[in-house]
Formats: structure tokens, sequence, C-alpha cells
């Protein structure tokens, strides 16, 4: 039986509700007594219970793929006369980024769970089943609410969660990281919401404020109120989507999150503040009337983050503090290529995106599984493997693949992205010298381009460095090899990573090439909703 | 009533403009006073200020508007719960280890008793800056100009509607401005002081901020119960901090020293 838009966007919002309710049920000694249920059963039930969520998710999204392929306008749903959800192609390629982790990081929650017992440690699988559920429902909210206000309460909502996700182990160093997580980015949020309230100072009055109305309004709108709204949500939500200078919680959070949170961290949160600016970002342009000052803006805030994660890059660090530096430089690399601004440019900028995510949940993913092995090798639970590729000889090709893949070589997923953006950097920098005989715009452009390669050069010679520590060496004895189940999500990350690196796929089940032209239809205003 | 305190609109306009530059002023004795049993005493003065600037705003804006008013319910039971919190963080109760969730409520709430009491010797030693007396009230100075330069200039250039309830309401002005200040003196305490107790009072003073700039900026009914409700979900995100962070930071780092929070480096 078919089922219509609003059906499949209210069944991406239920799937994690109902299974945050159903971890939670679970630990009611009343619930398992009248299911016959041992700790044991109840356990493997919640672990079922989460990866049927995420299942269900993940094709209800690519259903809705197709339904707003064939609508001029976007998904609106109403309850009581207020518009509560909004969906339009831009909404629905980050939703299926996000479901796309969540999924694969769902696989790995019993076995992070199962690890921390083997080691005595507290494991609390029912505060991390419901916790990992609300933080996939939050993520779901900040991509489909219809209002800038309600899209600032799904971004505290996502907060509070991946909060205590990060101070789980409440030990010292999760505490620590996930004090100055909620510390630097409470702060942030403060200038995203006065941000809004700008925006909303400028909103005609007796207006409703929803990305409907905005996009109607956006030409009549306050130039310069308008403007200083789109600073502050920068700096707020930036500071949220990890862009520097605001970076100083990424590798704290990353590197002591559990792996598969630090999967959802790296590849999911990030891009959800990032949606958040993007649509700030189509609201400033419909008001100015072009992308001069929001590109500007994402250019400097892009490349001063490539630049600045090239020395931290570089330096001693943890493997996990390393990959999450790296999100700072990926982050810098999407921002750039938004703030060139051209179609191809979008399109890439947004490719980008997926493709890093994808790339990191494989990278967090499969050092988690060999954190895990070494482990059991009597390693410390934050101890440094060495040796993998003779200890664990899949993982060790998963991570080498997926560390070349990360750094840009082809032939896989980032490398096609980047050379979209570096394309379009080129083509824009040529019109721009073609259009305007002023040297500085020229220069300007030419030093950006130059210092974006040699940024990606010095990080590819980084990466290596640690990426060669990490695999080739002595291994200790007893390391244990993965399951079979922990292995086959990350080989089928790696065939999306490898595919992607080769064609944008556009079947007639999964075009992702036309949902990304929607998508950059989207951000330009290029669609009936914002045309005037 | 409403006749009532339509004649007195005039004489409860300028206690609200007063009210406002009193809460600046607490803002600023946070930022510069050399201990957290002040800053903790500044808070709450700030906090009941910041309810009675609410309750005058919502009484001489006809019609009444409900969920403007309920703001005024957020500093209040800020004022209540922030001490006892701050001073629970302070002395660590182990009894807070318990597992059951009945029993580790039962547990804070006994920590909560008297808790304020026990945290005032080791107020009396924190609160140090980083920057000497004169220099911090010179940099408080300087944000202040600094936010009532940025409101001024947003006014100016905001459209024709939004522009005339600033002009009738001068009061708002200055609250936007205030607002705006105490927005950047929470930040700048949050840098300038060395212990965590302190830097969670400048996020708080921060949010005293954003509370006064959401009551006076926002002009359309139509908008109220959405920035009120952010509101509710940031302080839900406060006493997270202060409720389970902050006490767990300080058992696992045995200090409340910022300089012992630093076992992630690199």
């Amino acid at each position: 039986m078919p089922i219509s838009a609003e059906q499949a966007v209210l069944g991406v919002v239920l799937a994690p509700l109902v299974a945050m309710a159903c971890a939670l049920l679970l630990a009611w000694p009343l619930t398992r007594r009248n299911l016959h249920l041992s700790d044991p059963a109840a356990e493997r039930l919640r672990t079922v219970v989460t990866i049927t969520a995420s299942v269900v998710s993940l094709l209800l999204t690519l259903g809705l793929m197709g339904l707003i392929e064939g609508r001029t306008d976007p998904i609106e749903i109403e309850v009581l006369g207020t518009t509560w959800l909004y969906l339009d192609a831009l909404s629905v390629f980050f939703l299926l980024l996000v479901n796309l982790i969540v999924l694969v990081a769902s696989f790995y929650a019993s076995h992070y769970l199962a690890t921390r017992k083997a080691a005595h440690l507290p494991a609390h699988p029912t505060l991390f089943h419901a916790l990992f559920n609300f933080f996939h429902l939050t993520m779901v909210l900040v991509l489909i609410v219809s209002s800038p206000v309600y899209l600032w309460i799904a971004v505290e909502l996502t907060t509070i969660a991946s909060t205590i996700l990060v101070g789980f182990r409440q030990d010292r160093r999760a505490l620590e990281a996930a004090w100055k997580y909620i510390v630097v980015t409470s702060t942030g949020i403060i200038f995203a919401l006065v941000g809004t309230l700008l925006l909303a100072m400028a909103v005609p009055p007796g207006d409703e404020m929803n990305w409907t109305t905005l996009m109607a309004d956006a030409p009549a709108l306050d130039a310069g109120l308008v403007q200083l709204s789109f600073l502050f949500v920068l700096v707020g939500y930036g500071t949220k989507a990890g862009f520097a200078p605001m970076h100083t919680w990424l590798p704290d959070l990353h590197g002591e999150a559990p792996y598969p949170i630090s999967a959802l961290l790296s590849g999911v949160l990030l891009k959800c503040a990032l949606y958040a600016i993007l649509r700030f970002m189509i609201i400033t342009n419909a008001t100015l009337g072009g992308n001069d000052f929001t590109s500007g803006a994402l250019l400097i805030c892009g490349l001063f983050s490539l630049v600045l994660a090239v020395p931290l890059i570089l330096k001693e660090n943890s493997f996990k503090r390393v990959l999450a530096y790296h999100s700072l430089e990926h982050m810098g690399i999407i921002a750039f290529g938004l703030g060139v601004g051209t179609s191809l440019a979008l399109f890439a900028a947004l490719l980008h995106a997926l493709n890093h995510a994808v790339t990191k949940a494989l990278m967090f993913l499969t050092y988690g599984v060999v954190q895990g092995g070494y482990q059991q090798a009597g390693m410390a639970e934050r101890g440094n493997p060495v040796g993998v590729l003779r200890a664990m000889p899949i993982s060790g090709i998963l991570l080498a693949l997926g560390g070349l893949a990360l750094v840009g070589s082809p032939p896989f997923n980032i490398f096609l992205s980047e050379f979209m953006i570096l394309w379009a950097s080129l083509t824009r920098a040529s019109a721009a010298a073609a259009s305007s005989p002023d040297v500085v715009i020229e220069s300007a452009f030419v030093v950006a381009i130059v210092l974006f390669l040699l940024s990606l050069a010095l990080i590819f010679g980084g990466l290596m460095r640690h990426l060669g520590r990490l695999l080739i060496d002595t291994p200790p004895q007893g390391v244990r090899h993965p399951t079979v189940a922990q292995v086959v999500p990350l080989v089928m990350l790696l065939a999306v990573v490898i595919v992607f690196g080769v064609t944008v796929p556009s079947f007639a089940l999964f075009d992702l090439s036309k949902l990304l032209d929607a998508s950059v239809k989207v951000i330009q205003c290029l669609t009936p909703t914002c045309l005037p | 009533m409403l006749q009532i305190i339509h004649d007195l609109s005039p004489l409860i306009n300028s206690l609200n403009t007063l009210l406002v530059f009193a809460i600046l002023f607490f803002a600023m004795l946070i930022s510069t006073t050399s201990t957290i049993q002040r800053m903790v005493s500044y808070y709450r003065l700030q906090a009941v200020g910041l309810a009675v600037i609410v309750v005058l705003t919502v009484a001489t804006a006809p019609p009444f508007n409900g969920a403007l008013a309920s703001i005024a319910a957020l500093p209040i039971m800020m004022a209540f719960l922030v001490p006892p919190l701050l001073a629970r963080a302070t002395i660590v109760a182990p009894a807070a280890r318990t597992t059951a969730p009945s029993r580790r409520v039962r547990a804070v709430l006994r920590d909560l008793s008297g808790a304020e009491r026990s945290a005032q010797r080791v107020w009396l030693q924190y609160g140090r800056s980083r920057l000497l007396p004169t220099m911090t009230v010179a940099v408080d100075l300087l944000l202040t100009i600094f936010g009532f330069v940025v409101a001024y200039q947003l006014i100016t250039r905001t459209p024709s509607a939004v522009q005339s309830h600033f002009t009738k309401n001068s009061p708002e002005i200055n609250s936007l401005a205030v607002g705006l200040s105490m927005l950047l003196i929470g930040i700048f305490t949050m840098i300038n002081r060395r212990d965590i107790i302190s830097q969670i009072i400048g996020l708080l003073v921060m949010e005293h901020g954003l509370f006064l700039v959401v009551v006076k900026v926002i002009v359309q009914p139509a908008l109220t119960v959405a920035f009120v409700g952010s509101l509710f979900f940031y302080v839900l995100i406060t006493l997270l901090i202060l409720v389970w962070l902050l006490p767990e930071l300080h058992r696992v780092s045995h200090s409340i020293d910022l300089d012992d929070q630093c076992e992630l480096k690199g």
C-alpha cells in the first residue's frame, strides 16, 4: 500500500521515538516479567528495536526521496492550525545523511556495551539505547521543523542528548569533554537565538515566522537586520558545526565519546548545525538579492577552519583526536564550497557533507572495533593500538582505505567532491577576473585557492604519518578478530566510499544526483515557493 | 485596575529603566567581585530584579500577554535553585552516587538542604579573576559601551514598525543594549575566572541577558510563545549542567579549579 509523504514524515519521527520508549519500558521489571525476558534477552531486544527503528527511518527517507521528486511545493504538516513540520529537497537530503549514518552506528551500540561489560566497566544499556534513539530523534527534528525558533529548540535538544551520551562513562576525561562541549556550545547557541530574534524583528507584523512565510517575505525584509541576524547565527550554529575558532570542544568530544556516538557526532551532528546555517543563508540571500555577503562570510570561515586544522592534524595526538581535527578540516572545505556559491560548488559542498559523513563513520566505527579487539589483549580502554594490519587484517585494510579516502586520494568519494569544489572555485575565480577589473578580488581568490591546496597537501602527509604508526608495527598477542556481523556494515560503508568516488548514483530507485540538484535549487532559491 | 496602571505607566517605565540598569550593575559586580559567595548573592538579586522587570513590562503593555508573563517564573525559579545547586556541586556530596532514580532524587534533595551553609567557606576562597579588578572593570565598561553602540545602531536600521515600537518606548532601547552588554559581560566572566563555579555564574549572567533581550525585543505577540518556549529549553540545559555535570566533574577531578580540568589536551 503506497504511503503519503505526510505519513512517511510522521514515520521518520515516530520510529526513534517508539524505539526510545521501548528501551525505557524494557528496563521496567513489570514489562520484563510479563514478556518473560531475562536480562540478556532484554538487551538483545533493545538492540533489535534500535536497529529496526534506524532501518524504518532510512527506508521511509528513501521513500521521501521519491515523493519529494514529484512535488513542486514542500511537504508541510499542520496540527491545530499551526505548521510544525516542513520538508523540501534540502531537508530530505540531510535526512538521508542522518538516517544512513545512524543505521550503521546502531549496529555497533551492542558491541560497545559488550566491550565495556567484558572490561568489567558499567554499561547502562537502557540509558545508552534510550539516549541513542533520543539523539536520533532530535537530529531528525532539526531537519524537519518548520520555523527557526523550533529549529533552535531542536538543536538545544541535540545538545542535551549528546552531552549525556559523551559523559556516559562518568570518568574524568569523559566528564571534562562533556563539560567543555556544553559550556562552549551553550554560549554559542545564545548567539543563534539572538540571531533568530533579530530575524523575528524583521518579520512584518502579523506574519507567522516559518520557512514558507520567511521565503515569501524575504525580498521585503530589512537588509541590515537580516545581515546581522546571519552573522549571529553563523557564530551560534557555527560553534555547533565546529567552525574555527569555536572548534575547541571538537577533539575532546569526539575523542572521549563512545565510538558509535563519535561517528554520529562527527558525521551527522555537525551537518545538522550546517543545515541550520544553510536555512538562514537562503533567507539572507533572498533578502539581499545575491549571495555576495553570505559567500564572503562562509569563504573566510571555511578557509580559516581548513588552515587551522593543518597544524592540529600534524602534531602528535591520539588517533580519535586526529580524526576529530579532520572534521574541522572537512567542515572548512564544505563551508569553502558553500562560499564559492556557484551551482557546481553548492552541489559539491552538499556531496562532500555526505562523503565526509560516510568516510568518518567508517573510520570511527572501524577504530572502535579495533580498540575493542585490542582491549581483549589487555590494552587500556583509551590506549593506542599498533600493528593493526597484522593483528586484524580486515580492519587494518578498512582503516587504510578509509584514511586514504579521508585525505582525498583518488579513487575515493572525498576526492571527487573536493575536486569538484576546486574546479568550481577556479571557474569562479576566472569569472571574477573576467567580470571585475578589481585586482584585489582576483588576488584574494587566487590566494584562497592556493591556501586550500596547500592545506590539503599537508593534511595528506599528516594523516599518513598517524596511519603508519597505527597500522605498521608489532601487535600485542591475543588481539581478538572482529566478527562477521561487525565487519559487514563497515565493508558496505567502504563500498559506498568507493562507488561515490566514481559516480554520483542516479538510479531509478535512488537518484541522489537529482536530489542534490533539487537541494541546490532550494539553496539558490529557484523553487516555485521562493521565486517571486 | 487597568486605569490605575495606565495612570502610573510613566512611573512604572522609569522604575523599569532603573531596574534594567540595576541588573547591568549587578552583572558588573558579579564580574568584578573576588569571591563566589558575593557572586551568588549578586546573581540572586539580579534574578529578582529581572523578574520584576518582566512583570512591569507585561503590566504596562496591554493586552495581558500570559506567555510573556510566564518568563518571570524562570529567573525566580533559578534564584531559588541555583545557589543550593552550586553549593551542592561545591561540596560534592557522596550520597548522590546511588543508582536507583528515586533514591538519587531523594539524595539530591537531602544534599541541597544546608548545602549553601557548608559551601560558604569554599566560596570565600574561590572566585579569583585572571585580570586585576581595575582591568576587569575597564573591560566591563568597554563591553557595555560596545553593547550600547550595537543596540542603537541596530534600532536605527530596523524597519519602521519595529522602530516605532522602540521610539515610543525608549526604555526598550536601553533594555536591548543592557541585554547585549550582559551577554558580553557573561562571556568575559567565563573567560576571566579560574574556577568552574564562577564560570557557570558567567553563563547564568548570559542567560539573564538573553531573557531580557527576548522580553524586550519580541514585538509580535504571535511569536511570544515560541520564544518563551525556547527559553524554557535553555533553562533545561542549565539545570542539566547544575544538577548532573558540575557535581560529577568535581567528584572525579577532586577540584573546582579550572587548572585541574585539563586532562584533555592537544
